[in-house]
């Protein structure tokens, strides 16, 4: 008897510490973000994993810039704090990420919501909650067909990419019938890219010799290069991971395939050229941001100045850095056009008014509307060199011909 | 603890809760929990939720790799079959409460068709057909493009009971904890019943259990069918909170979580399971918490702190079942007994 | 002086032993921790990135001349092989063979953060140790690299028969393997060969790794190949030492072939899919694999 006695108040103590200790953690009245002196953002993209070679340089990109922000006076007399979450590129860790940053730390906008299947599977919440944020890769599946009311990001699909690079072939290099072949990953991400390659195959009328895929995970193309190679194509349009698009610029050097080959911007890394040396000599991206070796760009040059300034492992800022950073310089603009009233329509509203925004040259124009939320920008076609290590454009900024957007 | 604790009933002897004790705890955990939940951060919610599905989930691995030693590292696979058919069923129009048990069921014919191998083979080699299985269903996910939406994935419409949007976390809750209840109940009947003592005969020594005359097929199939139809549910709930699934929400990694789950909750244990999904959720995102309490003192570690999180996950997983191979149900019975001989315990 | 036909079938057979001396030495180290402790180790794959890393650490940031850093590299991922043994896996000695996979699971992540934490995720070239050109002949081409794998796998096979059926060690490796009470008793070190497995298993890994990572890029996603090479250990037989190497030699070859004839036909992805349609075929007509022993149950 006693000791069921003893039990239950031992029980009862335990309780009633668990249910004091959570109520540490509760919170009632919302705060959205906005203090009177301070701003939070937050970031999610993957920390850890194999694809945190595009995440931790999104990441440092928004903190690199609201921190110059911050040292210039913040926006309004409101310093800027950046939070910055892994989600490991899992959608269930995303989700908690986004309601960890939106409960506990009461972020106001988050500047990256990584990946576009983890932008997907964070949308619902985005939507709900009503949070501005911006995602680092403009994505089909994300913005058509229909606008998200909270989800910004600027710059062309996979699908315009491809279909930037063909009508390169047709209108600069003049290309009389080419025959084309096309290399694509098998996932969202790749057939984005296809579908560009079947517009610009329907509208141009081009003859296709060889479609060829790989699985993400691949460690050996060598067959795919080799039907390709049979097929005697004159150019290889490509979407490609930059480790896949190394695999075959050293598989095709190897196999002695020597045809120009044309990618996404995605694949456009420096690493490329260091890891596939003189098989790089080959490859063309489509690229719609400013290369790190363009320091005359004065976007460029104030980046590349900002990120030394952090002391960064290297000198040459990342590709998903510039490209983040220019989202952090929109999300900046917007806060700083909503005014001192800062909410999150304000800030929405703001963002849609932003009308041939300049990002002192590491982008084109981005202008926004209510129906847009992710404006084609303007690319170029880059060639890499293997004796610099770096690219160079060889056209000048350009949209493309054919519009496949439903806007 | 139970001295002066004496049946005088059949119904008594079988009840599921055996002490006052025990039935005053229960009821003040789950009073605390929706209080805790009315009054909580929706992440913590969100926490809670997760754990909750993941219990359903881990139930059915338990019963079939734990309970009947019918080692599946397919769980991904079946709990893909249930979230995509209930994704599928509400986009034409099937109401959720139907599209629940459907997606059940549809996962549960899944598991019969890959149970019907582990009739003639033994322990590793369900793993890897198991495996197998798992990848196969992802490959699907991916490439059925005209059913699954392939890659980039389906939006799926909030659960919907009579008209009413379950479309937060708090109401999530109140509709995933008493499934989660249920699922709990009837396992734990389960396992204390025929079919229960079958599948353990059939874990510890399976030509024993023929020799006695326990029909091997019936009894291997039915703890697949079971399994999956706990799995499918889980997914089907997965798919309705989340509002979008896709092929990567269910990579080998998911499999491999739910086998941690209940080795660390403790292998072939009810409660077992409940701990292991309550642990695993919670883990990650404790370390969040933790590193985030650390961040402020050691801005060196402030870059990598992710990295870090994942080592002392890793190292976490690994001592734990160092430590305590029974897990936490084993660990559990440990204090319990502890007490019980207080202060007499040696 | 082949025919294009022919050149074409001979290029996929070549490169499908390329790619298949990977499967095979991946799969050689799955096999000797399996044979000789039972246990299926998950962390395969990040054994076999940290090795990779570990020699690029010598070689590029610390400057040790190509031959000294292997050999380093080899040493010192047979101390972490064995060290891993007698922390984490001797532990559960016993244990149902479940929760020791488990470990390995543990294993891998916590591997997979420690990679990440001492040499980041961008793309990494793997220094250059055989020439880059191509060889040619008769219309068929294979990198020197390549070439490599292939002669190194074919020397492994050798080593590892001799060292199996003649040395002190392999002797008593298979012993354990067989029974290990009996083992103890003839006065084996149980232990020791445990430790031991992990330690040969770690640099058979490492070879594997620096191998691909040569071949293609130096980055930590590469420890998937760990998971892949599973159709390869289950083809040749969980424990047989030849079985894994054929089997992964058998199923890059084959992968290659369907890549080469039957993708063009259906629009491509069969080429991913052939090692698991080869898994489950096995796993009908021969669970055992090409070499394992059959298991057979004693009541």
């Amino acid at each position: 008897m006693k000791t069921k006695l003893n039990m239950f108040i031992g029980f009862l103590l335990v309780m009633s510490i668990l249910i004091g200790f959570s109520a540490k953690y509760i919170s009632v009245a919302k705060a959205q973000g906005v203090l009177k002196d301070k701003i939070i953002i937050g970031t999610i993209s993957p920390l850890t994993g194999p694809i945190a070679m595009v995440g931790i340089p999104i990441a440092d990109a928004v903190k690199d810039y609201f921190s110059l922000v911050n040292e210039q006076g913040g926006i309004h007399g409101r310093q800027i704090e950046v939070v910055s979450e892994d989600d490991k590129y899992e959608p269930p860790q995303a989700i908690a990420s986004l309601k960890k940053l939106i409960d506990r730390d009461k972020i106001f906008a988050l500047a990256s919501t990584s990946g576009t299947p983890i932008t997907a599977a964070l949308t619902p919440t985005i939507e709900r909650e009503k949070i501005p944020s911006m995602a680092p890769i403009p994505a089909y599946g994300i913005f058509e067909p229909k606008t998200p009311k909270h989800i910004f990001a600027y710059g062309p699909f996979y699908a315009d990419q491809v279909i930037f690079n063909i009508e390169y072939i047709l209108f600069n290099l003049k290309a009389k019938d080419p025959k084309l072949a096309f290399f694509y990953q098998d996932d969202d991400f790749g057939q984005d890219g296809l579908r560009g390659f079947r517009a610009a195959v329907e509208k141009y009328k081009l003859n296709v010799v060889a479609t060829e895929k790989y699985t993400r995970g691949a460690i050996d193309i060598s067959s795919q290069v080799l039907n390709i190679k049979r097929a005697n194509p004159d150019f290889l349009i490509v979407t490609a991971i930059p480790s896949h698009a190394i695999m075959l610029l050293k598989e095709a050097q190897k196999m002695g395939l020597t045809i120009p080959i044309f990618s996404c911007a995605n694949a456009r890394l420096e690493e490329v050229i260091k890891v596939a040396g003189s098989a790089a000599d080959i490859y063309h991206c489509a690229e719609y941001a400013a290369l790190p070796n363009e320091i005359e760009i004065p976007g460029m040059a104030k980046l590349i100045q900002n990120r030394n300034k952090r002391n960064p492992a290297d000198k040459i800022p990342p590709k998903y850095y510039i490209l983040s950073y220019v989202n952090a310089l929109i999300l900046g603009e917007g806060i700083k056009k909503a005014g001192r009233d800062l909410t999150r329509e304000t800030l929405v509203k703001a963002l849609e008014s932003l009308r041939e925004f300049n990002t002192e040259g590491l982008t084109g124009p981005i202008s926004y509307s209510q129906d847009d939320h992710c404006p084609m920008t303007a690319m170029r076609v880059v060639k890499a060199n293997s004796k610099t290590g770096f690219y160079e454009p060889i056209t000048g900024w350009e949209l493309t011909r054919i519009n496949i957007r439903q806007k | 603890m139970r001295s002066g604790d004496f049946k005088t009933s059949y119904k008594e002897d079988i009840s599921l809760l055996q002490t006052t004790f025990i039935k005053v705890c229960i009821g003040l955990f789950v009073i605390s929990l929706i209080g805790f939940v009315l009054i909580a951060d929706k992440y913590f919610v969100y926490i809670i939720n997760l754990s909750a599905i993941a219990t359903i989930g881990s139930l059915g691995i338990n019963l079939l790799t734990g309970f009947t030693g019918q080692i599946s590292v397919g769980q991904a696979g079946f709990l893909a079959i249930g979230a995509y058919s209930s994704a599928i069923l509400t986009k034409c129009g099937f109401p959720f409460l139907l599209a629940l048990p459907l997606a059940g069921l549809i996962s549960t014919i899944a598991g019969f068709l890959v149970g019907i191998p582990s009739l003639k083979l033994k322990r590793l080699y369900i793993a890897i057909t198991t495996f197998a299985f798992g990848f196969i269903i992802e490959h699907l996910a991916n490439s059925w493009v005209s059913l699954t939406n392939g890659a980039q994935g389906m939006v799926v419409s909030p659960a919907n009971i009579f008209g009413i949007n379950i479309d937060t976390d708090k109401e999530f809750f109140f509709l995933v904890f008493p499934l989660a209840v249920l699922a709990t109940i009837f396992a734990r009947n389960l396992v204390r019943s025929k079919p229960g003592r079958a599948w353990i005969a059939i874990r510890d020594r399976d030509i024993a259990a023929e020799a006695m005359g326990i029909d091997l097929y019936r009894y291997k199939l039915s703890s697949f069918a079971v399994s999956s139809f706990y799995a499918g549910v889980a997914g089907s709930l997965m798919a309705h909170y989340f509002q979008y699934i896709g092929p990567t929400h269910f990579e080998l990694l998911i499999s491999v979580q739910y086998l941690a789950m209940i080795i660390i909750g403790g292998l072939g244990s009810i409660l077992g399971s409940i701990f292991g999904a309550v642990f695993m959720t919670a883990l990650p995102e404790l370390l969040k918490l933790l590193s985030d309490l650390f961040k402020g003192s050691f801005p060196i570690f402030g870059e990598k702190f992710a990295d870090i999180n994942m080592i002392l996950y890793g190292l976490i997983i690994m001592l734990f079942v160092i430590i305590e191979p029974k897990g936490l149900n084993g660990i559990w019975n440990n204090v319990k007994v502890y007490w019980k001989m207080w202060p007499y315990t040696h | 002086m082949f025919s294009e036909e022919v050149a074409n079938f001979l290029q996929l057979i070549l490169s499908g032993l390329a790619v298949g001396s990977i499967y095979a030495i991946v799969a050689l180290g799955f096999v000797i921790i399996y044979k000789a402790t039972d246990v299926l180790n998950f962390a395969q794959g990040e054994l076999m990135v940290l090795g990779a890393f570990v020699c690029y650490f010598f070689i590029v940031q610390l400057h040790i001349p190509i031959i000294w850093a292997f050999l380093l590299t080899f040493v010192t991922v047979a101390i972490i092989g064995f060290i891993t043994e007698e922390l984490f896996l001797r532990p559960l000695v016993g244990e149902p063979i479940f929760s020791v996979i488990m470990v390995t699971v543990g294993l891998s992540i916590f591997l997979k953060g420690v990679i990440g934490l001492l040499w980041g995720y961008m793309i990494k070239k793997f220094p250059t140790f055989v020439s880059e050109a191509p060889i040619s002949f008769s219309g068929i081409v294979i990198s020197p690299i390549h070439l490599a794998t292939i002669i190194l796998t074919g020397i492994l096979i050798v080593i590892f028969a001799l060292f199996f059926k003649f040395s002190i060690m392999g002797i008593a490796m298979r012993a354990v393997a067989n029974d290990q009470d009996a083992s103890l008793l003839m006065g084996i070190s149980v232990r020791k060969i445990f430790g031991l497995s992990w330690a040969i298993s770690a640099i058979v890994a490492s070879m594997g790794g620096i191998l691909l990572s040569a071949i293609t890029i130096l980055h930590p996603s590469l420890s998937f190949v760990g998971i892949k090479v599973f159709p390869a250990v289950v083809l040749g037989g969980l424990d047989s030492i030849l079985g894994a190497i054929l089997g992964g030699l058998i199923i890059g070859i084959v992968e290659n072939l369907a890549g080469g004839y039957i993708d063009p036909l259906v629009g491509g992805g069969v080429k991913e899919l052939t090692a698991f349609v080869i898994l489950i075929a096995i796993m009908m007509i021969r669970p055992y694999g090409l070499f394992g022993k059959e298991e057979i149950e004693r009541v």
